[in-house]
C-alpha cells in the first residue's frame, strides 16, 4: 500500500468544517466520483444498469439520488456516479464491468471540491449565491449553476442541507463565496 | 433646534428625534423624514446650486426625480456626491453638505456665471473654444472641468461591501402605491407568488402623501392595513427601499435594494446595497406618475416647488416650504394641494389657473385664465407677478406650487426600445403597445390618474395575470374612495418667457430650446445633445416632456411629430459598487490553484496569473538577486540533471467511444487514425478558416480511449470546439467527451536524470527503460507502492522528459516525494519562466506563435496538414493567400553583437532598407536570455524565413529606440535533431 497522503481541496490534511453566520460549511473528501455516459445506441441499457447499481431509477433531468451509492444527472444520457472513496478509490475499475463496455466512464473524484452547507435559511443562501429557483429546489433536486463565475453543481439533500460541487482548483474561491454569502444572509 | 415649519400629524415618528448636520450646521428631524423634509421643517429652503449658472435652488420634488436638492452625503471615504436630499432617509448623525458652490451655498462666487448667461447658452462649448487648437488640452478643458461638474468624489476606496443575488417569482409588482397594493392583494389572495418592490422606505406611494379617503379612512391607513394583510400571505414578499432599475430580456429585472443606506454606516458584514437579478413570468408596472413644471420667467427660485410635492410634504412629513403660498397650474389636481395646505393652516394667497373654466373655491382666491409671468427673490422666493384678465399683479408669497400636469412613469416600458404613445387628453406619453414580454401596466403609469381608477385598473390587470397563471382570481371589492378631480388642459410655457427653466439640473431654459431650433437642432435627439436637456443625474424625469413640448410649440408641429422621448436603464442613479457586488480587490475574480500550490508557497515561489490559475513563475533561492538568477539556475539545473514543474494547468480532455480515433482524426489536421495503444502523438488543431488554433498531444490509453492535452490558455475553448463538432457536425459518431483537467495532478520531470529519478518512485513492475518505454509512449502505472498514476514520455523542454499524473489530492505528496528522491541528482523545481526559456531554446511554438494569425505553414508544420483525409480547417488552409512564396516562416534570431537583446514585439527590416510598415519583414514573437547559450535569443516570423537562414537583418523597435543587427538562424537553438529526447 502506498504511503502518500492526500490533501483536501482547500489544502489541508483533513477536511475542514466551520461555521459561517448560521451555516456550517464542511469539506467532503470521502466520496469517489466518475462520470457515466451512454455510448451511442446504448442509452436504455446504461440507464437500466445505473438503476441496478442505485437500486432505484436513475435520476432524471435536474435530479439526484443520494445514498451510499449516489448519482446525479449532468447531461443527456450522462450522470455523475458517486461512492465511498474508501471502498471505491478506483471507481472506474469498480463499476466498469457493470456497464459491459456500453458506457464511457471517466474518473472525476479529484476533479471536484465538494462542500455540504447546512443551515435553516438555505433558500435565502442559495438566492445570494446562484440563479437557482429555490421555490422548486426541493430535496432530491440537482442543479447546474454558476457561483461567482465558477461552474457548479448543487444537490439538495434536505430542507436544511445542500451539497455544492465545484472545480477542485477553485475550492478556496468557492468556499469564500459561500462563506461571504452565509454571513450576508442575516441582512 | 425648533423645526419652526413642522406641523402636527404626518407619518413621522416623533418619539425618535434625529440629529443631523447640513453644511456644518446642526439640525434635528424625526425618524421617517427625508433630508429634504427635515431641512424644510427647519426652514431651510436653499439646498443646492444649479450646474451651469450656479443659481440658488431649493427642492422641486419629494422623490427620486429631484433635479435641484442634490448634496454630498456622508464624509471621508463614504462621501457620496449627487445624492438627492428628497429621497435620503434621515438617520442619526447624518452628515450632508451642499455642492458645486464656493465658498458657501449662500455666497457662491461662481454665480457670476449667471451674469454672463448670454455667453453661456446652449452649444457655447462648441462655439467658444475653437482656437488656438493647442489651448484645448492645456487650458480650456482643465478650466471647464474645474468649473463644471457637481459634487466631488472622495477619491478613496469604497469601504463598504456590496452584495448580489437572484430572485424568482410569478408576478413582480413594481411600485407599492394604491395600484401596486391593490394588485398585490388581488394576486396574493389567489396564491400567486408575488414580489412587490418599492423604492421608498415607506410603502404606500401617493396614498401616504394625500388626504384622499379610502374606505372612509386616510389613504395611508388603508395602505398600512393592506400591507399588514400582504405580509401575512406566504406567497407575497414586500421589498421596500428597492428600486427596479431595469427591465431586461426574458422577464429579467434588475433591482437595487438599499440594505444599509438608512444607517450611519453598515453593521459589520452587512452589505450597503444588494443587486438582485429577478426572474418573473409577469410584471405589473405600478410606478405612478411624476408631476411636471411650467416654464415661466425665473421659475427656479428656492421656494418654487411642484404642487404635488408641496402636498406630499404637508401630508406625509407635516412640513411646508413657505407659509404664504400661491399655486400655478393648468389642472384640477393642483387645487387639491391648495385645499390641503389651507386645511393645515398655511395661508394660500391664490391659485393661478391657466384655464378659463378653472374651478372656484371658498377657501382661497382663484385667478382663472391667468399666468405667473415672473418671480422675485434671490435666496428664497419673495413675490410673483401674475397676469390676469384684469391686468398684471404682484403677489407677495414665499412659496409657489407649480403643476403642468403629470407624466406617467413609463421608463421601464422603454428599456427594450418600446416607444411611448402620446395621449392628447392627458397631455402625456403613455406606455408603448409593445411592452416587454410579460409586462402589464396599471394605475397612473397607465394613465389612470385618480386613486379609484388606478386601483380599478390594477385589480383588472392582476386578475388577468392570475388567470394566465392558471389560478382562480379572488373576489376583490373595490374600496370606496373620495372624489378626485383630475382634469388637465395642456399648458407648457408662458408666452415671452426666456429664462424659464425646463431642466433645472442642467440649466436648460426656453431660450436654449429656441436657440437649438434656430440652429436646426430640432429632433428630440439633437435637442437633447445640443442643450444637455435631460442629461443630469435625474435623467430629465421632470423636464424631458416639457422640453419636447416647447420645441414642438416653437416648430409649430405636434408633440408626436417632434419626437418621442424614451429611457434607458438604470431608472435612477446606481452606485457602481453594487454592480461589482462581492467581486472586488483580490476577490475580483475566482482563482485556481494547482495541486502543488501549498508546497510552492512554502518554497517562496513567485506566482503569475495565467487566466484564473496561479502558477509558480520561479523559485527564488538565497543569494539570487533578481528573477533571472533564479530562472537561469532552474534552466541550467534541469538541462544538467533534472527539474520538476507542475503542468496540471494544461487542459486534459477525456475522449472515449468507438469512434474516438475517427473523431480526433477530424479534429486534428494530422493523422490519428493509426495511433497505437500506449503511444502519444503531437497534434495541431486548425480553426475552420485554416488558422492554427491550438496544439497539444493525444495519448491513446485504449483503442476507444484517448486523453487530449491542450494549452492552458485554450483548455476551455478547445473543449467547447470539440463539443460543438461532436454535437453539431458529427452527431453520428460514437464519442464521449469530458474534462479531466482538475482530476489529475501532472508534473513534468525533465533532464538527463529524469528517468533515474522516476525509477525511484515508479513501482518496479513497470519498466520505463528507453527500449520498453521510448519517446512518445504512455501508460497506466503505479508509484510509491501502489498509487495509480499515468506516465507520458513527452517533452516540452527538449530534454529527456516525462509527465507523470496522479489523482489531484496526491499532487502535494508527489512533488514532495520527487524533490526528496531527487536530492541525489540535485533536482530543482522550475516555474513557468524557465519552462518558457527552455521551449524557446528548443524552438517550440506556444501562445505567442499560435496567436490567431498564423498557419501551419507559418509554423513550419505544413507537412502535418494531411492531404490524405479531411479535417477541420484543412481545406481553407490551402487558400492561395495563405500559401505565397514570401509567407512568414518561424525562425530564430541571435544578436550579431551578443550583448544586444532581442525583445519580443520587435520588427525585422532588411539591412540597409527603409524602416516602415511597408518594408516590414516580420516580427519577434518570443524572446529570452538563454542561459544555455549565454546570450539573448528570439524566435519569430520572417518572410521566406526558411530560405534566409544566415542572413543578417535589422531588428527595430522604434518605441523603445532599439535598432541593431540580428542573424537569422534555425528556431531550434538546442538539440535541433532531438537526440536528447530519445535517449
Amino acid at each position: 500500500m502506498y504511503s502518500l497522503s492526500g490533501l483536501s481541496p482547500l489544502g489541508f490534511a483533513t477536511p475542514q468544517s466551520k461555521n459561517f453566520g448560521n451555516f456550517t460549511i464542511t469539506e467532503v473528501t470521502d466520496r469517489a466520483m466518475a462520470s457515466v455516459t451512454a455510448r451511442k445506441g446504448e442509452e436504455v441499457f446504461v440507464q437500466k444498469a445505473l438503476s441496478n447499481i442505485l437500486n432505484q431509477p436513475a435520476p432524471g433531468v435536474g435530479c439526484h439520488v443520494a445514498g451510499k451509492i449516489g448519482a446525479f444527472w449532468i447531461g443527456q444520457n450522462q450522470w455523475m456516479l458517486s461512492a465511498p472513496f474508501d471502498t471505491h478509490g478506483d471507481i472506474v475499475d469498480a463499476f466498469l464491468n457493470k456497464f459491459r463496455g456500453k458506457a464511457s466512464l471517466t474518473e472525476q473524484t479529484d476533479g471536484w471540491c465538494r462542500f455540504t452547507v447546512e443551515g435553516v435559511e438555505l433558500n435565502r443562501l442559495c438566492s445570494l449565491l446562484c440563479n437557482v429557483d429555490t421555490r422548486d429546489f426541493l430535496s432530491g433536486k440537482a442543479a447546474r449553476t454558476s457561483i461567482e463565475h465558477i461552474g457548479c453543481f448543487l444537490l439538495r439533500l434536505d430542507t436544511t442541507v445542500i451539497e455544492v460541487l465545484g472545480p477542485r482548483s477553485n475550492a478556496e474561491s468557492l468556499h469564500h463565496a459561500i462563506a461571504v454569502a452565509a454571513h450576508s444572509v442575516a441582512f | 433646534m425648533t423645526q419652526k415649519n413642522r406641523l402636527s400629524g404626518g407619518l413621522i415618528d416623533r418619539k425618535h428625534a434625529t440629529r443631523f448636520t447640513f453644511d456644518g450646521r446642526n439640525y434635528v428631524g424625526y425618524k421617517g423624514d427625508t433630508l429634504a423634509s427635515a431641512l424644510l421643517a427647519n426652514d431651510v429652503q436653499l439646498m443646492g446650486r444649479s450646474f451651469k449658472y450656479h443659481r440658488p435652488r431649493g427642492p422641486l420634488t419629494a422623490g427620486s426625480e429631484e433635479p435641484n436638492a442634490i448634496v454630498e452625503l456622508r464624509s471621508g471615504a463614504r462621501k457620496e456626491p449627487n445624492t438627492r436630499a428628497t429621497s435620503i432617509e434621515l438617520y442619526e448623525n447624518l452628515v450632508a453638505n451642499s455642492q458645486n458652490r464656493w465658498p458657501s451655498l449662500s455666497y457662491d462666487m461662481m454665480a457670476v456665471n449667471d451674469i454672463f448667461s448670454n455667453f453661456l447658452t446652449a452649444g457655447f462649448y462648441y462655439k467658444t473654444f475653437m482656437w488656438p487648437a493647442a489651448f484645448w488640452e492645456k487650458l480650456y478643458e482643465p478650466l471647464i472641468r474645474r468649473a463644471a461638474g457637481l459634487g466631488m468624489a472622495s477619491e478613496e476606496a469604497d469601504p463598504d461591501c456590496y452584495d448580489k443575488g437572484f430572485l424568482h417569482c410569478d408576478l413582480l409588482i413594481i411600485g407599492g402605491g394604491p395600484a401596486g397594493l391593490a394588485a398585490g392583494l388581488t394576486a396574493g389572495r389567489a396564491g400567486v407568488n408575488v414580489i412587490i418592490a418599492d423604492e421608498d422606505f415607506l410603502i404606500g406611494g401617493r396614498l401616504n402623501m394625500e388626504s384622499t379617503k379610502v374606505e372612509g379612512k386616510i389613504g395611508a391607513d388603508w395602505a398600512l392595513a393592506t400591507v399588514d394583510e400582504l405580509i401575512s400571505m406566504p406567497s407575497v414578499t414586500i421589498m421596500t427601499r428597492t428600486t427596479v432599475i431595469g427591465a431586461f430580456d426574458h422577464g429579467i429585472f434588475g433591482l437595487v435594494e438599499r440594505v444599509a443606506d438608512h444607517l450611519e454606516e453598515p453593521l459589520i458584514g452587512q452589505p450597503r446595497q444588494r443587486l438582485w437579478r429577478l426572474y418573473s413570468k409577469f410584471a405589473l408596472l405600478c410606478t405612478g406618475a411624476t408631476e411636471r413644471s411650467i416654464a415661466f420667467e425665473n421659475n427656479d427660485r428656492p421656494g418654487i416647488m411642484l404642487a404635488g410635492a408641496m402636498r406630499a410634504y404637508i401630508n406625509r412629513w407635516a412640513t411646508f416650504i413657505g407659509n404664504k403660498v400661491a399655486i400655478f397650474a393648468n389642472n384640477d389636481d393642483a387645487h387639491r394641494t391648495a385645499s390641503d395646505l389651507y386645511r393645515r393652516g398655511v395661508e394660500v394667497v391664490a391659485v393661478i389657473d391657466t384655464r378659463a373654466n378653472a374651478p372656484t373655491s371658498k377657501e382661497f382666491e382663484v385667478f382663472a385664465e391667468s399666468q405667473v409671468i415672473d418671480t422675485q427673490g434671490r435666496l428664497r422666493l419673495k413675490s410673483i407677478n401674475i397676469s390676469t384678465p384684469n391686468g398684471i399683479r404682484r403677489l407677495h408669497v414665499n412659496a409657489l406650487g407649480v403643476s403642468g400636469g403629470w407624466n406617467p412613469n413609463i421608463h421601464l416600458t422603454c428599456h427594450q426600445r418600446g416607444r411611448p404613445q402620446w395621449n392628447e387628453s392627458l397631455s402625456a406619453f403613455l406606455p408603448s403597445k409593445n411592452l416587454p414580454q410579460g409586462m402589464f401596466v396599471a394605475g397612473a403609469a397607465g394613465g389612470q390618474m385618480t386613486t379609484a381608477a388606478a386601483i380599478k385598473s390594477a385589480v383588472k390587470m392582476a386578475t388577468l395575470i392570475t388567470n394566465n397563471l392558471g389560478l382562480k382570481p379572488a373576489t376583490f371589492l373595490l374600496p370606496k374612495i373620495s372624489n378626485e378631480a383630475s382634469s388637465v388642459e395642456a399648458f407648457w410655457c408662458v408666452s415671452g418667457a426666456q429664462r424659464g427653466w425646463i431642466d433645472l439640473q442642467n440649466d436648460v431654459t426656453v431660450k436654449d430650446v429656441v436657440l437649438a431650433h434656430q440652429e436646426n437642432f430640432r429632433s428630440v435627439e439633437h435637442l437633447k445633445r445640443y442643450t444637455t436637456l435631460g442629461m443630469g443625474t435625474d435623467q430629465g424625469k421632470t423636464s424631458n416632456v416639457l422640453g419636447l413640448a416647447i420645441m414642438a410649440k416653437i416648430a409649430g408641429q405636434s408633440i408626436p411629430n417632434t419626437g418621442t422621448t424614451i429611457y434607458r436603464p438604470p431608472y435612477s442613479p446606481t452606485a457602481i459598487g453594487v454592480f461589482a457586488g462581492r467581486s472586488r480587490d483580490k476577490r475580483f475574480r475566482p482563482v485556481r490553484k494547482t495541486p502543488s500550490h501549498v508546497w510552492a508557497e512554502e518554497q517562496g515561489a513567485v506566482f503569475v496569473e495565467v487566466g484564473m490559475w496561479y502558477r509558480a513563475q520561479w523559485f527564488p533561492q538565497k543569494g539570487e538577486k533578481q528573477w533571472r538568477d533564479s530562472v537561469n539556475r532552474e534552466v541550467k539545473t534541469t538541462r544538467a540533471s533534472v527539474g520538476v514543474c507542475d503542468v496540471t494547468t494544461l487542459g486534459k480532455i477525456d475522449v472515449q467511444g468507438i469512434d474516438a480515433a475517427v473523431f480526433l482524426n477530424r479534429i486534428y489536421c494530422n493523422s490519428f487514425i493509426k495511433l497505437e495503444v500506449g503511444k502519444v502523438r503531437y497534434g495541431l488543431m486548425l480553426r475552420e478558416d485554416g488558422i492554427a488554433m491550438d496544439d497539444g498531444t493525444a495519448a491513446c490509453l485504449a483503442e476507444d480511449h484517448f486523453v487530449v492535452t491542450t494549452t492552458t490558455a485554450n483548455a476551455a475553448s478547445v473543449y467547447r470546439h470539440m463539443e460543438f463538432n461532436r454535437q453539431v457536425l458529427w452527431p453520428d459518431l460514437d464519442v464521449q467527451l469530458i474534462s479531466t483537467t482538475e482530476a489529475w495532478a501532472q508534473f513534468s520531470v525533465a533532464g538527463v536524470d529524469a528517468r533515474s529519478l522516476l525509477r525511484k518512485i515508479v513501482d518496479p513492475e513497470f519498466d520505463i527503460a528507453n527500449e520498453a518505454f521510448p519517446f512518445m509512449s504512455c501508460g497506466k502505472i503505479t508509484i510509491c507502492g501502489g498509487l495509480r498514476a499515468r506516465l507520458f514520455r513527452i517533452s516540452f523542454s527538449g530534454e529527456l522528459a516525462y509527465e507523470i499524473a496522479v489523482p489531484a489530492r496526491y499532487g502535494d505528496a508527489i512533488i514532495r516525494e520527487l524533490m526528496l528522491a531527487g536530492q541525489e541528482y540535485n533536482v530543482c523545481a522550475y516555474g513557468t519562466e524557465a519552462l518558457g526559456v527552455m521551449r524557446i531554446e528548443k524552438g517550440h511554438a506556444a501562445g505567442n506563435e499560435l496567436n490567431g494569425t498564423t498557419t501551419a505553414l507559418n509554423l513550419g508544420m505544413e507537412r502535418l496538414v494531411s492531404n490524405q483525409k479531411d479535417s477541420i480547417g484543412a481545406v481553407l488552409s490551402r487558400r492561395q493567400g495563405l500559401n505565397s512564396q514570401t509567407t512568414l516562416k518561424l525562425v530564430g534570431f541571435i544578436p550579431c553583437d551578443l550583448i544586444d537583446p532581442v525583445p519580443a514585439g520587435s520588427h525585422i527590416m532588411t539591412k540597409g532598407g527603409k524602416i516602415d510598415a511597408a518594408h516590414d519583414q516580420g516580427y519577434v514573437t518570443s524572446a529570452c536570455f538563454s542561459p544555455t547559450l549565454g546570450h539573448h535569443i528570439g524566435i519569430g516570423f520572417l518572410k521566406s524565413g526558411d530560405r534566409r537562414l544566415g542572413e543578417v537583418v535589422r531588428l527595430v523597435s522604434p518605441l523603445t529606440n532599439i535598432e541593431h543587427d540580428v542573424k537569422v538562424v534555425s528556431a531550434h537553438f538546442v538539440d535541433p535533431k532531438g537526440d536528447k529526447l530519445r535517449v
